[in-house]
């Protein structure tokens, strides 16, 4: 019997692909509703749901930097807080099969050379035991090239939107990447700081254009 | 779902074990694998486990002896059980022998009146008597397809039919025994509906609550038939799921906590099982209903597939044979299709009306395999049908008549019994006018098991194909093109035939042209009517038409006759001619000149077909067939040498088709024409008053077929006749014997076939 990952009941779908030897899901219905993917039209570079399609403020106010676009699953409400809270900082690692599937199907779509996660700081990988970023691509079952590392910093979280996009570099390159297209995958994107500078960071590497793909877009 | 993928893999070993139909046997093992290949290594292995233990146990029952008697036995001691059914002068009864515990099933002819209501008030379950019998095999099918009824009671453990000539009372003994109590309150309970309820409000009743359909009307049956809506009569997982919820939903409010509620209900599950007359829908929604009951108190929940599966394993495991019985196949065969859509498909209709049709869309696409080979037709109105019905009977008219039934014991309810019978005959009358909608039911044919078991891939294919695409419109393509593909395959086949159907002491013969160019009725047989006293008069019962001559035609796809052939008019001949027109229609009647007065006609001229006389000269010729009638002469009709007499030329051999036609008449035949043919009709069943030896030797036929009733009184056919036959070196048919003989041909190939093997 399959159980839910959230609340352990059942997940058996009576029906045919179900019958016929199709995996039942890894979150029952009840779990699943609560959670909103992003549909309608978004911002052509950063997935931010919008009125209309285009590029929000925020994205043209960047500077032009290797990195291309960003894709989300979905909106980080409440839900989506406490489902990311449990999986990363109390360390519900299985809870990363959930959107294996989907990452799947986005990462073919994005169809770049090397997958990449977004690297922690040592002390940090020390408290929290893994990677979230390399657990979504190991559950996703994609091959990831380790082609950064991270000197140590404060968390990212605990900043304010200005100080964030205002943060220093913290990522170093340790792999070559030169003539290749990377894809990074990582949890939430709120102000796109984190993978401007994972992007020039594999640009240091020889990258020639950086993609993402994160689980939440959190911010309006 | 593991119980529902063992339940597959225990089919599959049934099957397997008692060498089953190989095209099915091959789409179990062909499901089978896929599944073993598709689902984890737990399922897996509880598949194979399954696999082997019902293989080991079927095989075990295939070879311990079937009965615990040779036949030989006269003496028995046999108790009465609940299927007590008195119809006219006819007792037809389930009963166990008592030492041994076997079922068998006894009939008895009354003998007055007297003893009909003498029997009827004494005999009651566990009433146990001593009687002289003999015993004999249950009659198995005498025509291609038929229903038979030895397989039938074999698929139930009954072997022997037990015949007494009398039962005397003296040497019974009532059983008190508390096994015997369900049965007794069942039979308690039937003649309490009886009494209270006006019919046709009792049979409602009686098949709702206690699951009794021996009593209704036939034409409301058929009428229900037509639409598809037949099983709402029958007991069924909604029945008993509406029954335990309403039950448990009382004991709730008199104030039972809901662990002893939920106990209670699970006692009274069997009981119920036993009181609605135990049929496997019933005993599989019981299953059903318990299991999920039973599991709902501890901390793992029962999917409604997994109760499926528990209720499959459980009754094969007890009687592997019951798998083939089309009870249990129906009922499984919807409920399994329902259960796989309830997750998906059912989920997205966004009404209650939608839902309905879904269902019973699914519903029929999931038996259509299994109502094509009983029935061979299919009902297109019956989604519509159904919406109108199911909600009309279990929503309305089972409370309904449960309220009724229990207030029966306290107050007189002819009021209120009497204002649903309306509303009832209401229905009824509505059923009847839906039934008569043109196409309201098409005629398919009966497929062979290759074809049933590729409609069956394509009944499982449109249910995936309906839940990806989300969408009904392609499945439904899929199977009426499957479905039409059959029809057009089955009419224009380049395969022809002639049949010499058993009609019992009568003529009937088939003939089909390859490629739709012909489809021919020699005589219909039938039966003399004679005045009957009131109370030996049967409720529909057996006539040779309806029974057996539409039947065969529907299963042969067969809508309309081309020609219907009535070779001179005896009720043997012509007497179930009207019945079968009513139903299978012909383009024209041929009969012998003259013969159009007789009372056994009138029926026939009151279709309102064309009917005309065919006389000697007439002939036909369709490609390479050709028909000639080579007798009478004359246009006065004087009995049996006034026959049609019908030579043809079918599948490359010639015939000779004599109807009654005696000695006086084979002498004209052989002085006007120079006869050699290959295959006879003889003459009058084979009596000793046709089929003279000049005759035999002047046509000198190869193959002879005799058409006569099992132990007719007449004593036909007659040794002088066989004598003459053996004599000349001629292969003899006889319908008596073998059953009805069939000559399928395909350009140059030939076979007969008999529907009896040879002893």
């Amino acid at each position: 019997m399959s159980q839910c990952l959230l609340c352990e009941n059942d997940t058996a779908v009576q029906s045919w692909r179900g019958f016929f030897g199709a995996k039942a899901p890894v979150l029952c219905n009840i779990c699943l509703n609560q959670f909103e993917k992003i549909d309608g039209p978004t911002c052509e570079v950063c997935s931010r749901p919008m009125d209309q399609k285009g590029i929000c403020p925020d994205c043209a106010a960047w500077e032009k930097n290797i990195f291309i676009s960003n894709q989300s699953l979905y909106h980080y409400n409440e839900a989506m807080k406490a489902l990311i809270a449990r999986f990363k900082y109390r360390g519900d690692y299985a809870l990363a099969e959930m959107f294996a599937e989907d990452v799947r199907a986005m990462a073919k779509k994005a169809a770049c050379d090397l997958v990449c996660a977004v690297p922690l700081p040592p002390s940090r990988l020390a408290e929290r035991r893994f990677n979230q970023s390399e657990a979504l691509i190991e559950m996703a079952g994609l091959p990831h090239t380790p082609l950064l590392a991270r000197h140590e910093s404060d968390k990212q979280s605990k900043k304010s939107r200005a100080e964030r996009i205002e943060a220093e570099q913290t990522f170093y390159p340790i792999g070559n990447a030169a003539g290749k297209s990377i894809l990074v995958i990582d949890d939430i994107y709120t102000t796109g700081a984190t993978i401007r500078l994972v992007a020039e960071a594999l640009g240091q590497a020889g990258a020639v254009s950086v993609k993402s793909i994160t689980i939440a877009r959190s911010g309006s | 779902m593991p119980l529902l993928h063992m339940s597959i893999a225990a089919l599959a070993a049934i099957l397997f074990a008692v060498h089953a139909s190989q095209p099915v046997v091959m789409l179990l093992f062909m499901t089978g694998g896929i599944l073993l290949f598709k689902v984890n290594v737990n399922t897996r292995m509880w598949m194979i486990g399954t696999f082997f233990l019902f293989f080991m146990t079927t095989s075990i029952h295939e070879s311990s002896p079937e009965s615990a008697f040779t036949g030989l036995e006269t003496e028995w001691t046999v108790s009465f059980t609940d299927d007590l059914r008195i119809d006219g002068d006819w007792l037809n009864t389930g009963v166990i022998e008592i030492p041994s515990k076997e079922a068998l099933r006894l009939t008895y002819r009354l003998q007055s009146k007297e003893e009909k209501e003498l029997l009827n008030e004494k005999l009651v379950p566990g009433f146990t008597c001593r009687i002289q019998a003999e015993a004999s095999l249950p009659n198995e099918a005498r025509n291609p397809g038929e229903f038979n009824y030895r397989s039938y009671l074999a698929a139930s453990q009954t072997f022997f039919v037990l015949t007494p000539k009398e039962i005397s009372l003296e040497h019974c003994v009532m059983n008190h025994s508390i096994r015997y109590l369900p049965a007794a309150w069942r039979v308690a309970a039937l003649t309490r509906i009886k009494e209270n309820f006006p019919a046709p409000l009792s049979f409602v009743a009686a098949a709702l609550l206690f699951g009794d359909r021996s009593s209704g009307s036939e034409e409301v049956t058929e009428d229900y038939e037509r639409l598809g809506i037949v099983h709402i009569l029958s007991i069924s997982g909604l029945h008993v799921t509406l029954l335990t919820g309403l039950l448990f939903y009382l004991l709730i409010r008199i104030g039972i906590t809901r662990e002893r509620a939920r106990l209670i209900l699970l006692a009274a599950l069997p009981l119920y099982a036993l009181l609605a007359g135990a049929s496997p829908p019933v005993i599989r929604a019981c299953l059903m209903t318990g299991a999920i009951l039973f599991t709902a108190s501890s901390n793992i929940k029962l999917q409604a597939s997994s109760a499926l599966g528990a209720a499959f394993l459980i009754m094969t495991l007890l009687n592997p044979y019951s798998v083939f019985q089309a009870g249990f196949q129906l009922s499984f065969l919807v409920t399994f299709a329902l259960v796989l859509s309830s997750g998906v498909i059912l989920k997205r209709a966004r009404n209650a009306i939608e839902l309905s049709l879904s269902v019973s869309i699914l519903s029929q696409l999931a038996a259509l395999p299994v109502l094509l080979v009983h029935f061979a037709e299919l009902s297109i109105i019956a989604p519509i049908a159904n919406l109108l019905f199911v909600p009309f009977y279990s929503l309305l008219m089972l409370p309904l008549l449960l309220l009724l039934f229990f207030l029966s014991f306290f107050i007189p309810i002819a009021f209120f019994s009497s204002l649903a019978n309306g509303l009832l005959m209401k229905m009824d009358k509505l059923a009847a006018v839906m039934a008569d909608v043109p196409f309201a039911v098409i005629v398919t044919g009966q497929p062979d098991m290759k074809t049933a078991v590729i409609l069956a891939i394509a009944s499982i294919g449109s249910f995936l194909l309906w839940e990806i695409t989300k969408n009904v419109k392609s499945s439904l393509f899929v199977c009426s093109l499957l479905l039409s593909g059959i029809i057009l395959s089955n009419r224009y086949s380049s395969e022809g035939e002639v049949t010499f159907l058993d009609v019992g002491q009568g003529d009937s013969i088939f003939i089909k042209l390859p490629r739709n160019q012909g489809t021919y009725l020699i005589d219909t047989g039938g039966r003399v009517p004679f005045e009957k006293e009131e109370w030996t008069e049967r409720q529909g019962g057996f006539s040779v038409g309806k029974d057996t001559i539409v039947p065969f035609l529907k299963r042969k796809g067969i809508t309309k006759l081309d020609k219907l052939i009535i070779t001179h008019a005896d009720f043997d001949h012509a007497g179930a001619a009207a019945e079968v027109l009513e139903k299978i229609p012909a383009k024209e009647i041929i009969i012998s000149p003259g013969s159009g007065e007789g009372d056994v006609m009138s029926g026939i001229i009151r279709t309102g077909i064309k009917v005309r006389e065919g006389a000697e000269g007439e002939s036909w010729e369709i490609e390479d067939a050709f028909f000639q009638f080579l007798a009478p002469n004359d246009r006065e009709y004087e009995g049996n040498d006034d026959s049609l007499v019908l030579y043809a030329k079918i599948g490359g051999k010639t015939w000779l088709f004599t109807g009654d036609l005696e000695e006086e008449g084979e002498n004209e035949l052989m002085k006007r024409y120079n006869l050699d043919i290959d295959w006879l009709k003889v003459g009058h069943h084979g009596s000793k008053t046709s089929s003279s030896p000049p005759f035999i030797k002047a046509v000198k036929p190869e193959f002879a077929v005799i058409s006569a009733g099992v132990n007719n009184r007449y004593g036909h056919p007659h040794k002088e006749v066989t004598g003459t036959l053996a004599k000349e070196g001629v292969k003899l048919y006889r319908t008596d014997k073998q059953g009805a003989i069939t000559f399928k041909f395909d350009g140059e190939k030939s076979e007969v076939k008999t529907t009896i093997p040879f002893k």
